[in-house]
């Protein structure tokens, strides 16, 4: 390309460049401070996060280079011949010879060299220096130095806030490991009850669990929570299915009707009780018993009454669609409204609704289990849910296997003692209840059968003595209770359960 | 008549001929200020415009010199001359000429065209608003096309045709304002002020000395073809011929170089013709100034002769006593505002 009819052409390119980057220092500057000081200002003002820390300081180095390469850019760039004539004629009071020399059509022309000699003798008269000087600014220069002081206090302030930052964070990532290790914690309890239990359902349920395993080592809490929910509506299903079946509203009136049958006062207590186990164990022997002697008459006391109840037990058992209880106490009921007669009740009468019953309890022992493994589960989902909200479960839920912080620091579940999340770091209290010992009493044939229950809280072997509705407080309650109400990891409950039936004393049986 | 002389080679020694131009130029001007006193500008600008072929319109109350400065104009280049004293009762035959049935004594007659006084190189009409518009209207072909058509015949004009007319601002009783046709084929409108009180003083020492000052010519018509070739010469590049453009464009109120003044106060704007008379002219200037090229400046130095007779301005602007000279100020002002941005 051949340069423009111009005299000094490249000289007034150079000067051209220079003048259009040295006058886009100061614009470019002035941005470079108002971006710096906001981002400044965002740092000092907003909760910043490393992101935007980090964020922040890329785009004050990214204005940097951007100013950079624009003033580059103006620099390099070069000039149209009418620009760079236009620029000089006004800068150096030249009456548009230089314009009409970059136009005139034939440069060899007499009149183009005539122009261009008479422009270039004028160029040669000029200092271009002092004419068209090409200096920064002093405005110019300071709001540089003033750009390049911001920039550094803002890096300084932007590295300052990145430690912070970090240490924000890696405080957060440890908090997160505690809570992660907690429903690690959770997730092992389920994994060593699902060994243990022979509950089908309740296996299916936790070893369902392994998804909120996989969401926990992936770190996604989201997924975690949403994990959980699902579990939690299954257990909550569960729980509402066990509680429509359950005997338990009719346990007590069972009782009743069954203590005026002889031989039956430990079932009866036990049902009373809520204790389906051991109702179970006294149904199977009084079934065995009732079957070795069928011709022999059992005594029934109250038998309008008893027949009465155990009709109206067998209804409501038929309302709640139990048609094999309601069957058993129909039969008993149909027995008992005889017993007049005969004077008392035929064990052949009575043994096919015991064996029944005995079903009956079976069933609602394995339910109550169930249920009170489906609600400590909920219990523990929801101390593991606050865990990893980072909120306390210590007041609260009560699931020292889930804080580590108060693990064994209070008294053990009915004051035992013995914490499960590890080995105790408090003094071992003493068993309030320790010598609670229940004892059921009876006699063949006529007369009364009584439950009576010894209680000692002070260890002095106090004997309380009362009917056998006062007598509440027996041994095989509370230890029920300590394993069904304490919050306590599903697998260590059998070993608490273990430990109760190894310190439960000898049965006082007192038969009148 | 006079014959078109040789085009001189334009191409060779352009300083020297632009030399020349302006020693003739300089000698015709310094001639004529030997008889108007004052009125430097005005006598400049005159002979710019018949230098660039074109035809005056000089407009100032009576007593300024305006006839003088024609008749010294034709004394001192040595061409015919001619005067007319508009009046309403002027016909276009008094201008032009009539064909006469003429006897030639020998009991034949023919017909014979009297030429009228335009047939001249400078025709001064005086007082031209005083006559009828159609009389007016008969020096639209002789300005503009250079001949006249009488009888069905077309004749043409002697070169180079000049009109020099004048017409008094005051008087308007009685008057035919000239039509904008006719307005726009004046190259120059020029407008004669009252001369300066030095000046003044010295028009009286000189009119009331006896002495008579007579100006000798200096120069024939064919070395005014000549400057007017030099003039034509100079080139006039894309630029300056676009500012131009833009320059003209600016006094029309729709335009997008218009001015807030223009758009309020102007009616029309100038015509293509005054494009053309802007270049011409600012040929003459950049020859004056010794440039050998038009530069932005000579554009601005004619802008004002060359567009304020070519605007028409809207009642508004008559209420508020706007002149079209204030209304131009500002289109040059913003002409040289976007110009100076362009060297940015």
């Amino acid at each position: 390309m051949t340069p423009p009819h111009i005299p000094e052409y490249e000289r007034l390119v150079r000067r051209w460049q220079r003048e259009r980057m040295l006058s886009f220092v100061g614009p470019v500057m002035r941005v470079v401070c108002v971006a710096t000081l906001c981002g400044g200002l965002a740092l000092l003002v907003v909760p910043t996060s490393q992101q935007l820390v980090v964020g922040m300081l890329s785009a004050v180095l990214a204005l940097w280079l951007g100013g950079g390469v624009f003033l580059a850019w103006r620099y390099f760039k070069k000039p149209t011949s009418a620009a760079l004539a236009k620029r000089a004629d006004s800068v150096l009071g030249l009456p548009d010879d230089l314009l009409a020399l970059s136009e005139l059509p034939a440069p060899s022309s007499e009149w183009g060299e005539a122009a261009w000699q008479r422009t270039r003798e004028q160029l040669a008269s000029r200092d271009l220096n002092q004419v068209w000087p090409s200096k920064l600014s002093r405005a110019s220069l300071v709001t540089a130095v003033v750009a390049v002081g911001l920039t550094a206090a803002v890096g300084w302030l932007g590295v300052v806030k990145l430690g912070q930052e970090r240490a924000r964070l890696a405080q957060e990532e440890a908090a997160q490991q505690v809570r992660i290790a907690a429903a690690e914690e959770v997730l092992q309890d389920w994994k060593e009850f699902v060994e243990l239990t022979d509950d089908e359902e309740l296996k299916k349920l936790f070893t369902e669990a392994g998804r909120l395993k996989e969401a926990m080592e992936n770190r996604d809490p989201m997924a975690a929570m949403l994990e959980m929910n699902r579990i939690e509506e299954k257990m909550s299903a569960l729980q509402e299915t066990i509680n429509k079946e359950s005997l338990s509203a009719q346990a007590a009136q069972m009782a009743e009707a069954f203590e005026a049958f002889e031989g039956m006062g430990a079932m009866s207590a036990a049902l009373r009780n809520q204790n389906f186990e051991a109702a179970e164990k006294e149904a199977e022997k009084l079934a065995a018993k009732l079957a070795q002697d069928p011709k022999a008459l059992s005594e029934l006391r109250r038998d309008a009454a008893v027949t009465e109840m155990l009709a109206s037990e067998s209804k409501t058992a038929a309302s709640r669609g139990n048609q094999n209880l309601s069957e058993a106490l129909s039969q008993m009921s149909e027995a008992a409204s005889q017993a007049g007669k005969k004077g008392g009740v035929p064990n052949d009468q009575l043994c096919p609704p015991m064996k029944t019953l005995k079903d009956q309890f079976a069933q609602e022992s394995s339910r109550q289990n169930r249920g009170r493994a489906a609600s400590l589960s909920k219990n523990q989902m929801e101390a593991l849910r606050r865990k990893l909200r980072g909120e306390s479960v210590c007041d609260s839920m009560k699931m020292p296997s889930l804080c580590s912080t108060c693990a064994g620091q209070k008294p053990g579940g009915l004051k035992a003692g013995s914490s499960p999340g590890g080995p105790p770091q408090a003094e071992q209290t003493e068993l309030a209840e320790a010598k609670v010992q229940e004892s059921a009493t009876g006699q063949q044939g006529e007369g009364e059968s009584e439950v009576r229950t010894l209680s000692s809280t002070t260890g002095t072997g106090a004997a309380v003595g009362g009917g056998k509705k006062a007598q509440f407080s027996d041994y095989v309650e509370l230890s029920q209770k300590a394993v069904a109400d304490e919050n306590l990891p599903l697998a260590h409950r059998r070993v608490i359960q273990t430990y109760f039936e190894r310190i439960r004393p000898v049965a006082e049986t007192t038969t009148p | 008549m006079i014959e078109e002389p040789p085009t001189p080679s334009l191409t060779e020694k352009p300083e020297e001929q632009i030399a020349l131009f302006r020693q003739r130029f300089d000698a015709l001007q310094s001639e004529i200020q030997r008889v108007i006193i004052g009125q430097e500008e005005i006598v400049r600008q005159s002979l710019m415009a018949m230098v660039a072929g074109g035809h005056v319109l000089l407009e100032g109350v009576p007593g300024l010199g305006k006839t003088l400065l024609v008749k010294s104009i034709a004394a001192a280049l040595h061409l015919k001359f001619q005067r007319v004293q508009f009046t309403p009762d002027l016909m276009p035959s008094d201008l032009l000429g009539t064909t006469l049935l003429v006897d030639d004594g020998r009991g034949h007659h023919h017909f014979r065209f009297e030429a009228g006084p335009i047939f001249a190189n400078v025709l001064l009409g005086d007082e031209i608003n005083r006559a009828t518009p159609k009389t007016q209207s008969a020096l639209l072909e002789a300005m503009q096309e250079g001949h006249v058509t009488v009888g069905g015949e077309t004749r043409p004009l002697p070169q180079p045709f000049f009109v020099l007319a004048t017409q008094n601002p005051l008087e308007m009783e009685g008057t035919y304002p000239l039509p904008e046709a006719q307005m726009d084929r004046f190259f120059f409108q020029l407008l004669v002020p009252y001369p300066a009180e030095s000046e003044f003083a010295r028009i009286l020492e000189m009119t009331t000395s006896g002495v008579r000052t007579e100006i000798s010519s200096v120069m024939g018509g064919e070395e005014l073809l000549e400057m007017r070739k030099i003039a034509a010469a100079l080139p006039a590049t894309a630029t300056m011929r676009q500012r131009a453009v833009r320059l003209v464009m600016a006094t029309h109120p729709e335009s997008p170089y218009a001015t807030l003044e223009v758009k309020r106060y102007v009616r029309y704007g100038a015509s293509p013709r005054a494009g053309q008379a802007c270049i011409a002219g600012a040929k003459i200037a950049a020859a004056l100034a010794g440039r050998l090229h038009v530069a932005s400046e000579d554009l601005i130095s004619v802008a004002h002769p060359i567009l304020r007779h070519r605007m028409i301005l809207n009642f508004e602007a008559q209420a508020d006593g706007l002149t079209a000279d204030r209304i131009l100020d500002s289109v040059i002002t913003a002409a040289r505002a976007a110009w100076a941005k362009e060297a940015e």
